[in-house]
């Protein structure tokens, strides 16, 4: 049981902070909206979820927060990427890549001697 | 990394909460504000558009919780809360806390001072580099059990010059010295008198100076004078601690002496419990002896020392005490010939063993009462574990209540445990603590005991850390036993049931009447029985003093050897002090001896009468000063005491035994006896003489209470006595006199009189030998008899909860019986009888403890039987006494209920 929640936690921390390195910083909703556009409406069902997971994130250090003005001169609070962040993804997005270049690998036919 | 940070932060945010709950409030309302503006957008109606947004939200109360949650560290938050609860509700009902704490104290306590003893005095290493390496080369015979733990002289050279496997073999010797104190009268001090590279072999490191080398330890010492280490009470307590003493000269038995180095405050020597003063050169011995006949070093035969070594890595003991045992053989002509013929001797070879402890008499002497002790310890413990968990589940009872509306409010049974949990494990703490401070002061009185019959020394045993390691463990151990059984019954509780006033109660109730008080009294008993039988054994030894009066005796230990007398000044000496003793306002009589009493040192020499010439009888000896009989009020049967005419052993006295053994009822007095006595390794000069019997004494109790009077013959002291001048053969003075303060004073005045460049060594009174020599007893009856009262307190206070409780349920049924016509005695008799019948329970199932115990304990008994019938009638007596006093006040409460307020409470 705990197993599922921390791989949904650390792939939903891997979009949170892929989406603020493509679009620079943003606040709590436009990353949610982007999450969900980004991953063709199949994700993140409850925006409540992005929250903690943004604290943790803040905690950990990957990124950091500040109050700032939204498009419609909101008091909203934006997160960007801290240094640490940005190699955080730029790690995990190796990682990824290798880990499914493997198991594509091991999902291809192998051709018969 | 980023975890670490996170776990900081979160900690971090535990103090100081309110303008972050504002910003998420915020943050979350700015959110929700966009998104409305997005549905707006789309085309939804204002209400539409909130109401989707907030369901895309999933809930504003549900989201704030879970980041709240994230923000600090919810189970610490927990734990505080449940602790300060714990705090409160332990601070509502004293009674129960302050029985549960010392309860927990005194088990825990009691342990954890039992446990140091035995750790500090028989299961901890040395203070030195890798004690585990350490061994001492000795001997061992299959017809001895024990291994001698000596080496002579000669074989130790070969041995350092041909034994494999190890390194680093160190001789050590000791000697007493003098030493002039602060005010510079001369103390006797123990030195140990050390091979170069013993120290340094050892691994210790000084803390200030260096340590000895073998350039000091050559004959005359190096130029500048003997150089000494110092051990660091020592160092304390006679040179104040003074950061140069390195370079400062002393005067050691009139040598001069160099302080080169002092020891770390840890290290005090070999011998578990002794601390010597100060480390000199082996060599020292010759500057020690009075004449070249007995310098050790030009008569190696007679020197034998502790030989310590170090394994070299890899080479197991067995290993070494093979080679060992290969090289016996061919080095059986270096031992000295005298030893050679002695019955522990005759069969032994070379063997090893492992030093790593150290050297411990009270490992040897008092390992098995030590062990009883801590058995005793223990079922005391198990005794407070059940105490406590009925205290416990009496407790959870009574918050029957507050568990149901807890839980019906919605806590979960793991909340509930947890809380239970966490009270028990503060009172483990608080009971801890108060253990800790309880083992402290008792390791203290306990190490007391210990101290060997005829040294004024006590041994030091230190409390350390390790007690409150010990302390800790226990203390958790037995919270986790008394807490969880009672919290997972909490947890079990059915609110509905409980809050209709309906729970049943009635099975853990029958658990504390059925099992729990009842195997506390059975504790009880054993116990109170078992201390009975040691007390009478105490005293039936005390009684034994048989053949002489210790009281008003003191005893103090001549020093005589330091001077470079002749045997014969030497024993004017003596006659002079003794003189002057006698004239000395208060004394009553004085005398010298050789052999003290009690202390288990008994030479033995083999004598015969001319009569049975060929019947050779092995007897003890001592020679002792005139008047000597008289001053320990030994009874003279028959002929006289001796005189200063008996100068040499031409004449002798006898004790009854002796006369009874060696001319089988018939007159002994003013036939002779030839007695020879052969050479031994413990500076004893072989002698062969005839003597006439002239007077014969009653028998005294001579190395032991314990064993009977052996056969004795007495000679007078002479210049052969003290002939040798080792510390061995130094005469102790006996003092008889009122006043313990008169005999001091005449003794100071007389030796500086005659003798003002000796030492001195502490007064003993006789009676504190006595009791010495019987240490392990008293120790014991003592302690026994304490652990006995403990367990008979809180099988009381167990008693008393469990009927208190009993009465507060039977609430109604009394109240019926009282208005139906039942007389208030016959209530009272109804309450005892539960009380009796849990007593007899407990009585039965202690003396099934008793029989199976009986073995166990019949060793430590002297003469008695353990069937003693006042013994057992008392400790039956006591222990109904202790249980209708526990069960006085519930009886007399319930007799005293008003049957309408009882029928009325329902």
């Amino acid at each position: 049981m705990s197993d599922k929640t921390d791989v949904w936690q650390g792939t939903l921390a891997l979009m949170v902070l892929k989406t603020l390195e493509t679009m620079g910083p943003q606040h709590g909703y436009g990353i949610a909206r982007r999450i969900e556009q980004t991953s063709g409406n199949a994700f993140l069902l409850n925006y409540g979820t992005l929250y903690p997971a943004l604290l943790k994130l803040e905690q950990e250090g990957a990124i950091t927060a500040e109050w700032g003005v939204s498009e419609n001169n909101r008091k909203a609070k934006y997160y960007r990427l801290t240094r640490a962040g940005r190699k955080q993804v730029e790690r995990a997005t190796r990682e990824w890549k290798q880990a499914t270049a493997i198991v594509a690998r091991f999902l291809e036919p192998t051709p018969e001697p | 990394m980023g975890k670490l940070r996170a776990l900081w932060m979160r900690l971090r945010s535990m103090f100081g909460g309110k303008p972050a709950e504002a910003e998420i409030s915020r943050e979350l309302e700015t959110h929700l504000e966009i998104h409305v503006e997005d549905n707006l957008r789309a085309g939804m109606t204002p209400e539409e558009a909130r109401r989707q947004a907030l369901i895309r939200l999933g809930g504003m109360e549900q989201t704030q919780q879970k980041w709240r949650e994230r923000r600090t560290l919810p189970w610490l938050e927990t734990l505080g809360r449940d602790m300060s609860f714990a705090l409160r509700q332990l601070r509502k009902s004293p009674g129960y806390t302050i029985t549960a704490v010392l309860t927990l104290a005194l088990g825990v306590g009691a342990n954890s001072a039992v446990f140091t003893v035995i750790n500090d005095a028989m299961l901890r290493s040395l203070p030195v580099q890798r004690p585990d390496q350490l061994v001492t080369i000795g001997y061992r015979s299959p017809d001895v059990s024990r291994f001698l733990a000596v080496q002579f002289w000669p074989v130790m050279k070969v041995l350092q010059q041909r034994l494999r496997g190890v390194s680093g073999l160190a001789g050590w010797s000791g000697s007493m010295v003098t030493v002039p104190d602060e005010q510079d009268t001369l103390r006797s001090v123990g030195a140990d008198l050390v091979t170069g590279n013993a120290l340094s072999m050892l691994g210790v490191r000084p803390v200030l100076g260096r340590l000895l080398t073998t350039s000091d330890d050559v004959p005359g010492g190096p130029t500048g004078g003997w150089p000494v280490v110092l051990d660091y009470g020592f160092w304390l307590s006679n040179f104040h601690g003074d950061p140069a003493v390195v370079g400062r000269h002393m005067h050691i038995s009139g040598q001069l002496a160099v302080v080169v180095g002092v020891l770390p405050p840890d290290f005090h020597g070999l011998y578990v419990g002794e601390t010597q003063k100060m480390y000199l050169p082996l060599h020292f011995l010759s500057a020690l002896a009075a004449s070249s006949q007995q310098d050790p070093f030009l008569h190696p035969e007679n020197l034998a020392v502790l030989a310590v070594a170090r394994l070299d890595p890899g080479i197991t003991l067995s290993a070494l005490n093979a080679g060992l045992a290969a090289m016996s053989p061919s080095l059986r002509s270096l031992e000295p010939q005298r030893v050679q013929h002695e019955p522990e001797f005759r069969t032994a070879h070379l063997a090893a063993e492992s030093a790593r402890r150290g050297f411990s008499e009270i490992a040897e002497d008092y390992a098995r009462p030590l062990l009883l002790i801590q058995s005793i310890a223990l079922a005391v413990l198990l005794l407070c574990c059940v105490n406590l968990a009925g205290l416990q589940m009496a407790r959870v009872q009574a918050r029957r209540q507050e568990f149901a509306v807890r839980s019906a409010l919605g806590a979960g049974r793991g909340r509930i445990l947890r809380q239970c949990l966490v009270e028990s494990l503060l009172l483990a703490l608080l009971g801890a603590i108060c253990a800790a401070g309880l083992a402290w002061a008792s390791v203290r009185a306990i190490s007391g005991f210990f101290t060997p019959a005829g040294s004024a020394a006590p041994i030091q045993l230190q409390p350390d850390a390790t007690v409150l390691l010990i302390t800790g463990v226990f203390a958790l151990l037995t919270a986790l036993l008394f807490g969880m059984a009672p919290a997972w019954l909490a947890g079990k509780v059915s609110p509905a049931a409980v809050l209709k006033n309906r729970g049943t109660n009635g099975r853990h109730h029958q658990l504390r009447q059925r099992i729990f008080v009842p195997a506390q009294f059975a504790i009880a008993l054993a116990l109170v029985f078992s201390s009975g039988l040691f007390m009478h054994t105490l005293v039936r030894l005390r009684n034994n003093i048989e053949g002489f009066n210790p009281n008003h005796v003191m005893e103090v230990c001549a020093q005589f050897q330091a001077l470079k007398k002749s045997p014969d000044e030497i024993m004017q000496l003596f006659h002079s002090m003794t003189d002057a003793l006698r004239s000395s306002p208060g004394v009553q009589a004085a005398s010298f001896t050789w052999v003290t009493p009690l202390t288990g040192f008994a030479p033995r020499l083999e004598a015969s009468s001319f009569a049975h010439a060929q019947q050779v009888h092995s007897i003890t000896w001592n020679d002792v000063g005139d008047g000597y009989f008289a001053t320990l009020r030994t009874r003279i049967l028959a002929g006289r005491d001796f005189t200063r005419a008996d100068h040499d052993r031409s004449t002798c006295i006898l004790n009854q035994a002796a006369a009874g053994l060696l001319f089988s009822g018939a007159q002994s007095l003013g036939n002779s006896i030839k007695a020879q006595m052969p050479q031994q390794d413990s500076g004893i000069g072989a002698f062969t003489t005839v003597c006439r019997i002239v007077g014969v004494v009653e028998n005294a109790r001579y190395s032991s209470l314990r064993d009977p009077a052996p056969p004795t013959v007495y000679f007078p002291a002479s210049a052969s006595t003290v002939g040798r001048g080792s510390y061995n053969n130094n005469l102790v003075f006996f003092i008889r006199s009122q006043n313990a303060r008169d005999a001091i004073s005449a003794y100071r005045a007389a030796l500086a009189r005659f003798a003002p460049n000796t030492g001195y060594m502490t007064f003993l009174p006789l009676t504190e030998q006595v009791d010495q020599s019987i240490g392990s007893e008293r120790l014991i009856a003592r302690l026994s008899g304490l652990f006995a009262a403990v367990a008979l307190l809180l099988s009381g206070i167990g008693l008393f909860g469990v009927l208190a409780m009993r009465v507060q349920q039977r609430q109604t049924e009394i109240g019926v019986r009282l208005a139906v016509g039942a007389s208030r005695a016959r209530i009272l008799v109804l309450i005892l009888r539960d009380a009796i019948s849990m007593l007899a329970v407990g009585t039965l199932g202690g003396v099934v403890l008793i029989a199976i115990t009986s073995t166990f304990v019949r060793r430590f008994l002297y003469d008695t039987s353990p069937v003693q019938i006042g013994i057992v009638l008392s400790t039956l007596l006591i222990l109904t006494a202790v249980a209708l006093l526990a069960a006085m006040l519930p009886a007399r409460r319930a007799a005293a209920m008003d049957p309408m307020q009882a029928l009325r409470s329902e």
